[in-house]
């Protein structure tokens, strides 16, 4: 997947998906609305950088909710995290489909006011960062549980919040809205498995279980609605068939991976608010938020070199507990794990109660996990950093044939025929210089890290596959960063 | 599917435990001493959390981790409400379970919000899923979060927090056990009930229902009714009482390899290797099953099973043979149980001795004719539990 280029691009295109037979291609589309929008936005303030448009258009879409223009540059921009987060966690649990965890995380991502609920309380995140650790939790929930599930099986499992989110983004309304969640509560209050398993393939209520259904709505109807006389009686046939609908406004909302639309009538007379750029670049550079980097790194400085590498190998480089066990000699992968918990809430702690002598924070649960999150923001590229910095500096042993590859690839992000064609080699020559400037990469970082940190990695092809992944990703995700 | 080891690598700051086939059996057996389906299957979901996930904390978080009461009350509230409140060291904690697909809000049943000696500084959300084998701690919340920033929905008396809201990581739980005051706020007051109200209220609500009568009444009444023990264990046992005798198994249908629910192979039944005292005395159409008989706390960690073996006779008859025997891991019975056969009027027709501490069965024999009804009372000290049988062709 080609990235994106530009301010406009990035806020306004979602990626299409063609299928092929065994294969799919994807490629940016244009919301036209959008792309209007954050056009003239841009021709008037040419110099601010992504970011910061980021934090605007978030603003705009909490504080309005209802501004469908803000919150769909929002869901554009949000487009990249989640295929990123689709893909790696497909990858990684090979029962689940790409698809699946990118529509979820699209869903997800089209609803800022609810994925950015408490932005505002962890200082110094950037919103794409933040954004990307909602989602990925929000893919993963939802797919843990995921799979076959009879019509009743579904309606048990839903908590009431999913099911009211499901009714109305099916178009229900009050009072048919109440009727249909009143009846659901009462067959969740009376209708439940008999056998310790089988949940998930629940049998439908039979006609005298339907009937103490609906006679506990009778009972309970008279608390919800006020003029009852309007109310139909219930009967077993009425509490299947609001039970019906619940099915299917449930089954409608996870269907097909579908582009977001605009075509909400109201959004031509959207007022564009000004951007408040000066506030928000203010916000940046928040006073507290460099206080806890440095804090955060000096109490890493002051943990032993070993459980600094523990974290570097676990953060840093991803490599999985079994590999870090193995290459640190620890008998039993639970206490690798066991240890890294250990230092997690060591150095939790320790903000937290620096956080208390120096910020004024207080002490409880809701204040301790906002640290708690700032601290897992700052966590893993402050676990790179050395790696990150090693293979920058290695780039300029490259010869100058090689750098102008790289740069015309991973900076310029030129696909195969162009850089062939600026380079004026073909392209099986393109090909086999990168693979070897990545394999040169690899090789020395393997060197690096086992004269830096004195560990032996002992070629467990696991480890390889990381440390490739690894620098790909480095090429790919952050080297073009440096160069703009 | 995802596996407990795959959840515990997705969700590294939380508990991820699986639930295998045995642990599944056996709380689904122990949870049998409820009034309706929804009840029982709120047991059994409790059940589950308590004996997996006790260890667990303590280990995680290095305190002393208790359930706050005995095993009695516990089914007597598990009858009504969502939730198990533990000792988390110092601190006191409610676990919540459900068995929702999605976490989209922890719901916490009023009760262990607003009676003041219910409430808790933390409440631990666990998502079960049976089917899949495991359990997942997703997260927690505070009694201060719950009455401030949850939303109360005055229908079905919960408080309910958004997901955004719950704190997922666990690593935050274990500083805030160490580093936090406690976390309950202010909450108001209940009625105070007289002995004739609280009769009066008892004498409502004690039938039978398919659901909780937890709605059934203004809340402030239903608070201070089941806060005090004694009222609740009434209650618990009208309910119990007149549900069970609703219950009559026909043996005749043994004879059809139909059995209701309860009625065990006798393999599933002991749980533990020990299986082999029980000296079977199956012949070829011997049918034989078994069923846990719950004496709650009086029996903790000593638990008993009744065996019934049906041998089809000539000219319409069924010889019946009713054992007890232990089913944990001890292999005596405790001294003072008693088996009684009552006949359809109730009269005690056949009686075993008091069991001494060395015996290790009671056992009771004779023969029924078609259409006959009986009861096996299993008797031990003030408290007896009863099974009904019928032998009925039709």
């Amino acid at each position: 997947m080609r990235r994106r280029q530009g301010i406009v691009e990035k806020f306004s295109t979602f990626l299409a998906i063609q299928d092929g037979t065994g294969y799919s291609t994807s490629r940016w589309e244009t919301e036209p609305k959008l792309g209007r929008n954050i056009k003239n936005g841009v021709e008037v303030h040419p110099a601010k950088d992504t970011g910061l448009w980021a934090q605007h258009w978030l603003q705009q879409a909490l504080a309005e909710p209802l501004k469908p223009l803000a919150k769909g540059h929002i869901s554009a921009y949000l487009e990249e995290a989640c295929y990123y987060i689709a893909t790696t966690t497909a990858r990684k649990f090979t029962q689940l489909e790409w698809r699946d965890c990118f529509q979820v995380a699209r869903i997800a991502a089209a609803n800022p006011a609810k994925l950015f609920k408490n932005y505002d309380t962890v200082k110094g995140a950037s919103v794409s960062t933040y954004g990307q650790f909602q989602l990925s939790s929000i893919v993963l929930d939802t797919q843990i549980s995921s799979g076959a599930r009879s019509e009743t099986g579904l309606l048990r499992s839903l908590t009431e919040k999913k099911l009211k989110d499901d009714l109305l983004t099916y178009g229900l309304l009050d009072p048919k809205l109440s009727r249909c969640v009143l009846a659901w509560q009462c067959f969740k209050e009376i209708y439940t498995p008999t056998k310790a398993k089988g949940g998930r393939h629940l049998e439908a209520p039979n006609t005298s279980q339907l009937e103490s259904i609906a006679q506990r709505y009778s009972q309970l109807q008279t608390r919800l609605f006020s003029d009852l006389s309007s109310e139909p009686t219930m009967s077993a046939s009425g509490i299947q068939s609001l039970l019906k609908i619940c099915i299917e406004a449930t089954r409608r909302t996870s269907g097909n991976l579908t582009m977001p639309s605009f075509d909400d009538p109201n959004a031509a007379a959207e007022p564009s608010t000004p951007p408040a750029f000066e506030a928000l670049e203010a916000e940046a550079q928040n006073q507290e938020w460099q206080q806890i980097k440095e804090y955060l790194s000096a109490a890493f400085m002051a943990l032993t070199p070993e459980e600094q590498i523990i974290l570097k190998l676990w953060h840093g480089l991803e490599l999985n507990q079994a590999d870090i066990a193995n290459i640190l000699k620890i008998e039993q992968q639970y206490q690798l794990s066991r240890q890294i918990k250990r230092l997690h809430i060591y150095l939790l702690k320790n903000l937290a109660q620096w956080s208390t002598a120096n910020l004024g924070t207080e002490l409880q649960s809701e204040e301790i996990s906002q640290k708690a999150k700032q601290m897992d923001i700052w966590l893993s590229p402050h676990c790179k950093e050395d790696i990150h910095i090693f293979l920058q500096e290695h780039l300029n042993r490259l010869t100058s044939v090689e750098v102008d590859l790289v740069r015309l690839t991973y900076i310029q992000e030129l696909d195969l025929d162009q850089v062939a064609d600026r380079s004026r080699i073909s392209k099986v020559e393109v090909t086999s210089s990168l693979d070897q400037v990545t394999w040169q990469l690899q090789a020395s970082l393997i060197q690096y890290l086992e004269s830096s940190w004195q560990i032996t990695l002992n070629g467990l092809s696991s480890t390889n596959k990381a440390i490739a992944n690894f620098v790909k990703d480095w090429l790919t995700n952050s080297l073009y960063k440096n160069f703009r | 599917m995802f596996t407990a080891t795959e959840l515990s690598i997705a969700f590294p700051n939380q508990i991820c435990l699986e639930l295998s086939d045995r642990i599944l059996d056996s709380a689904w057996t122990s949870a049998i001493n409820h009034s309706n389906d929804a009840a029982r299957w709120n047991a059994y979901l409790n059940h589950l959390c308590l004996s997996t996930l006790l260890s667990e904390f303590q280990e995680e978080f290095g305190l002393v981790v208790a359930p706050s009461t005995d095993r009695a009350n516990l089914l007597s509230i598990w009858e009504f409400v969502n939730g198990t409140a533990i000792s988390l060291g110092e601190k006191r904690a409610v676990i919540i379970p459900a068995d929702n697909a999605d976490t989209e809000e922890l719901i916490v049943p009023q009760e262990w919000v607003d009676i003041s000696t219910w409430a808790a500084s933390y409440y631990i959300a666990v998502q079960v899923n049976p089917d899949d084998g495991w359990l997942r701690v997703w997260g927690y919340a505070t009694h201060e979060q719950l009455k401030h920033k949850g939303s109360y929905n005055s229908l079905s008396r919960t408080y309910s927090l958004d997901r955004e809201d719950v704190i997922t990581d666990l690593s935050i739980l274990q500083v805030s056990l160490e580093l936090s005051t406690d976390e309950r706020v202010a909450i108001a007051p209940l009625s105070v009930l007289s002995e004739t109200v609280a009769t009066n209220i008892l004498d409502r609500i004690g039938q039978p229902t398919p659901y909780s009568p937890r709605l059934d009444l203004p809340f402030v009444q239903w608070g201070a009714l089941l806060e005090n023990q004694s009222w609740r264990h009434r209650l618990y046992s009208q309910r119990i009482g007149q549900a069970s005798t609703q219950v009559i198994t026909n043996l005749s249908q043994w004879l059809q390899s139909s059995f209701d629910q309860g009625w065990q192979s006798i393999e599933s039944l002991f749980t533990t290797e020990l299986e082999f005292r029980f000296r079977s005395i199956a012949t070829d159409t011997a049918i034989q099953r078994g069923k846990q008989i719950d004496f709650g706390m009086l029996l903790a960690g000593n638990p008993i099973a009744l065996i019934v073996t049906i041998l089809p006779e000539i000219e319409a008859k069924i010889g019946v043979i009713l054992q007890i025997y232990p089913i944990g891991i001890q292999d005596h019975l405790p001294a003072g149980l008693q088996l009684l056969v009552l006949d359809e009027t109730g009269n005690v027709f056949r009686e075993s001795l008091p069991s001494r501490s060395i015996d290790s069965q009671l056992r009771l024999q004779f023969t029924g004719s078609l259409g006959a009804r009986f009861a096996a009372k299993v008797v031990l000290g003030n408290t007896s539990v009863i099974e009904n049988f019928t032998i009925d062709p039709s």
